[in-house]
């Protein structure tokens, strides 16, 4: 029933998106170009030192970009969603969404799929995959499958994690400013976790784990060393993952029911 | 059985204290002062299948918060509330399919796409069969006039055309209880009448028991016998419009013009309330005599330019009744 109503709402949302064509397409493009320029950026400072904490600039072509995939299939079910929410709290339009027959979280990440991140998808997918051609890897099946393991969980970990920020919206109204520390914190893993200091390193890795979604995974297929853990961490990449999705989902069905018991 | 039965139900809201600036907003999260507000106090009623009940009182008298517990919105506080024999918070998504809930402020409908296409979401959502949904539809679509636009996008309707468009959304899976929380806001004249009309017919033929807020006293008068009215979250009154209109309406305002300063007048039921140069206001009670009595002993007396009674219309037995409320707090 639940993936029938997805399939529908999605192609509500897509009718939506066709009323505005231009501006969908031009968006779309915008953001292509965006983070062209982002990998241009890294591209050029790599090109100064060779190398960052060994790690070459296709690997860092490979780490960025899995970051970013992964962002955009989690942001997808949640980002926009989870930022709007408040703006429902406030004013009063989650109201009409306790009144279906439905569960509140996954209406609310139907309606809110965004469409526009195929953009994201797009340009992180196209490098990804000259990265690895780049590389000349020596890939076994089962590093392949662990490859889409580790998209799966990487954007479970970053939808966990916007889906716990969005929850807050039904406690204390405000988050824009906790998205903000996220894209903050999101930044950092476009590069390798060591070149950051220890306080950093634990930050990623312990409290906002999204050292999960590229590092330590991107360190195992390169074969890379790596810090604060053991390279068998890359078999916790889907545990955090699960774990992660699982905290967001009941933190926000908490967040929900405290709504209609304390807030309105 | 009645179909919704409120005992002692309170509702109190907690307001949070909120520290100014970035730094205070971080505050905010960890404070634990707060201040305790009630929107619901001790409310005690029950309405039987089959009503239409107008639900009444000013700004902040807590209808809204009223209709969101018994629509599983909101938990209440304390005491206890049936909507359909359960509890609606517990029973949300099961009694979400025998209720109908119209937000005249918020709506429901996909803003860019045609009607029809929330119609059909709705269908789905709600599991409505196809002979159901075809029958509930036809009957909206005539009664509601909806066919001329049903294929227009919601963002291109007038607010008359949406609201009517949202209420008929609301009876497409056949509900038991339809609740209204101001349907006729913002709306022309002519588009009031439709709705009051419809509503009346769903209520009469359908048998669909209807709970409206409002703040328009011709949505009562035409659409609920009985009326509900609250202030400050407390009961206070609970009755037929016309009782309603008995116990106040033994109170006429006149007002009278006179042609020089009358001085003191001495009449027997008679009170000055208001007064402007020789324009007075008073408030006669009507015991034994009528309104034209005593108008006629004080015309009797002195010069009357003008006179001008109050109408016993609804609404001024409403306004009449707020500000007994506002004189007694």
């Amino acid at each position: 029933m639940t993936f029938r109503l997805f399939g529908k709402l999605v192609r509500l949302l897509l009718k939506e998106r066709m009323e505005y064509r231009g501006d969908f397409i031009l968006s779309i493009f915008s953001q292509i170009v965006a983070y062209a320029g982002d990998y241009i950026v890294i591209w050029l400072f790599i090109k100064k030192f060779n190398t960052i904490a060994g790690w070459t600039w296709p690997e860092i072509a490979f780490l960025y970009s899995l970051g970013l995939i992964t962002y955009a299939l989690g942001a997808s079910f949640s980002f926009v969603q989870m930022r709007e929410l408040e703006n429902q709290v406030k004013k009063g339009t989650f109201d009409s969404l306790l009144i279906k027959p439905v569960n509140p979280y996954f209406y609310v990440i139907s309606r809110g799929f965004n469409l526009a991140y195929i953009a994201h998808i797009s340009i992180s997918g196209c490098v990804l995959i000259w990265a690895m051609i780049e590389l000349n890897m020596n890939w076994t099946i089962s590093d392949y499958l662990y490859l889409i393991l580790v998209i799966i969980s990487g954007a479970m970990i970053q939808a966990g994690i916007l889906t716990v920020i969005g929850a807050f919206s039904f406690i204390w109204v405000r988050t824009n400013f906790m998205f903000t520390l996220f894209f903050r914190l999101k930044d950092f893993i476009s590069y390798p976790l060591p070149i950051f200091g220890t306080f950093i390193q634990i930050l990623l890795t312990v409290v906002i784990p999204l050292a999960f979604v590229n590092y330590y995974p991107a360190s195992y297929l390169m074969s890379h060393d790596t810090v604060m853990l053991p390279i068998w961490a890359k078999w916790f990449v889907p545990l955090v993952g699960l774990l992660c999705y699982w905290a967001g989902y009941r933190f926000w069905m908490f967040g929900a029911n405290k709504y209609q018991g304390a807030g309105g | 059985m009645s179909i919704i039965s409120v005992d002692g139900l309170t509702r109190t809201y907690r307001q949070y204290r909120r520290f100014p600036g970035v730094m205070g907003s971080i505050r905010s999260l960890f404070t634990r002062e707060y201040t305790e507000e009630t929107a619901v106090r001790e409310l005690t009623f029950s309405i039987q299948e089959g009503e239409a009940v107008g639900y009444l009182g000013p700004n902040g008298a807590g209808k809204s918060t009223m209709i969101k517990m018994m629509s599983g919105i909101l938990v209440p506080s304390s005491g206890e509330l049936h909507v359909l024999g359960q509890v609606p918070h517990q029973a949300r998504k099961e009694n979400s399919m025998q209720i109908g809930v119209v937000f005249g402020q918020r709506s429901q409908l996909w803003w860019d796409l045609p009607v029809k296409d929330s119609f059909d979401l709705h269908k789905y959502i709600y599991k409505i069969p196809d002979a159901t949904f075809e029958k509930n539809l036809t009957f909206c679509l005539e009664m509601l006039a909806i066919k001329d636009f049903i294929e227009k996008p919601v963002r291109q309707l007038s607010l008359g055309q949406r609201m009517r468009v949202e209420i008929a959304m609301a009876l497409l899976h056949d509900p038991k209880i339809l609740f209204l929380d101001e349907p006729t806001i913002g709306l022309d004249v002519m588009a009031k009448d439709q709705i009051r009309q419809f509503l009346r017919t769903v209520n009469r033929e359908k048998k669909v028991t209807i709970v409206l807020t409002t703040h328009d006293m011709k949505d009562i008068e035409e659409i609920c016998p009985r009326m509900i009215v609250v202030n400050k979250g407390e009961l206070v009154y609970d009755g037929s419009v016309a009782k309603l209109r008995e116990k106040l309406g033994n109170e006429r305002q006149v007002v009278i013009e006179f042609r020089e300063e009358p001085g003191i007048i001495d009449v027997q039921g008679v009170t000055l309330l208001q007064e402007e140069g020789l324009r007075k206001t008073f408030l006669f009670t009507r015991n034994e005599s009528s309104v034209f009595e005593l108008v006629s002993q004080i015309a009797a007396k002195h010069y009357v330019e003008d006179v001008s009674i109050e109408h016993t219309d609804i609404e001024s037995v409403i306004r009449r009744l707020y500000q007994q409320l506002a004189a007694n707090q």
